[in-house]
């Protein structure tokens, strides 16, 4: 029996690319958009706040996916078999860095809000869309290219690689 | 105009089972492409092109990982507006973070 969860506040401390929200809810669970692997699920943290300020990380934290454009919350565990993940010292010791350096920013406005000891605090880091999301079929493409960074779970420098393009020349598309 | 270098490149998840390796990040496209040659090859894909619709299918698994449709004469990916909105995984835990004070 896993009760439904509900929304107590969302704080958006900054914006940017990689924007940092906080998500208080009554339970821990939380939506995302895009779970990919686990250096994108390691930015989802979830601890309880006692009345004393203290902050404890929960175990079993869901995370489940996003319904739609809000940031609204659902509960489909009953319905899916979630599947699990294990974290490597170096990328908790990096959850650990995410959330204190979210609580820097977020702390006046969780005390302002009173928030319960009951609630769940859950730091999440809120993906911008792509600048670009139209994603085209083509046969004449020898790789597969992106104009976005932020469409990219993953990725790393490599030598330069020159763009050829369909008239012979080397030019920048517009 | 100056030539274009891409030194970038990553890997690009749509779903589950619809993951691109090696996608080069070129700042200056307005589209990003799929290569069909690259799905087929590298990811073991069929792609069935239709009148109005294309579909990708992972050779193993014989599923669907993928659609498209076409809109202005090209073939759109479906979903894939945000990226995963559609196929991100409906559920998922973490099981070893354990309970630990954090220090402030």
């Amino acid at each position: 029996m896993v009760p439904s969860t509900e929304i107590l506040r969302i704080l958006k401390p900054r914006d940017g690319p990689r924007m940092t929200s906080i998500i208080i809810v009554r339970n821990a669970h939380i939506v995302v958009e895009q779970v990919t692997q686990l250096m994108n699920i390691i930015a989802y943290i979830v601890f309880h706040q006692t009345t004393k300020g203290e902050k404890f990380f929960v175990n079993n934290v869901t995370i489940i996916k996003k319904t739609n454009e809000s940031e609204t919350l659902t509960n489909q565990k009953e319905s899916h078999q979630p599947s699990s993940f294990s974290l490597t010292k170096e990328q908790y010791n990096f959850l650990l860095t995410l959330l204190q350096q979210s609580q820097l920013a977020a702390t006046p406005s969780i005390e302002h809000h009173h928030i319960s000891n009951t609630s769940t605090c859950i730091i999440c880091n809120l993906r911008s869309l792509p600048k670009f999301v139209l994603w085209v079929l083509d046969s004449g493409a020898t790789d597969h290219i992106s104009s976005s960074l932020e469409n990219f779970a993953t990725y790393r420098t490599i030598p330069d690689i020159l763009i050829k393009l369909p008239n012979g020349t080397s030019l920048c598309k517009h | 105009m100056e030539p274009v270098y891409a030194n970038i490149k990553g890997t690009i998840i749509f779903s589950t089972t619809f993951i691109m390796h090696n996608v080069l990040y070129i700042p200056g496209f307005n589209f990003n492409l799929i290569s069909v040659s690259q799905l087929a090859i590298k990811s073991y894909c069929s792609i069935k092109f239709t009148g109005q619709i294309c579909e990708i299918q992972d050779n193993h698994t014989v599923r669907m990982i993928g659609f498209a449709k076409i809109h202005h004469r090209l073939y759109v990916l479906e979903n894939s507006k945000g990226l995963g909105k559609h196929f991100a995984p409906d559920s998922i835990s973490i099981n070893s973070v354990s309970v630990n004070k954090v220090n402030d």
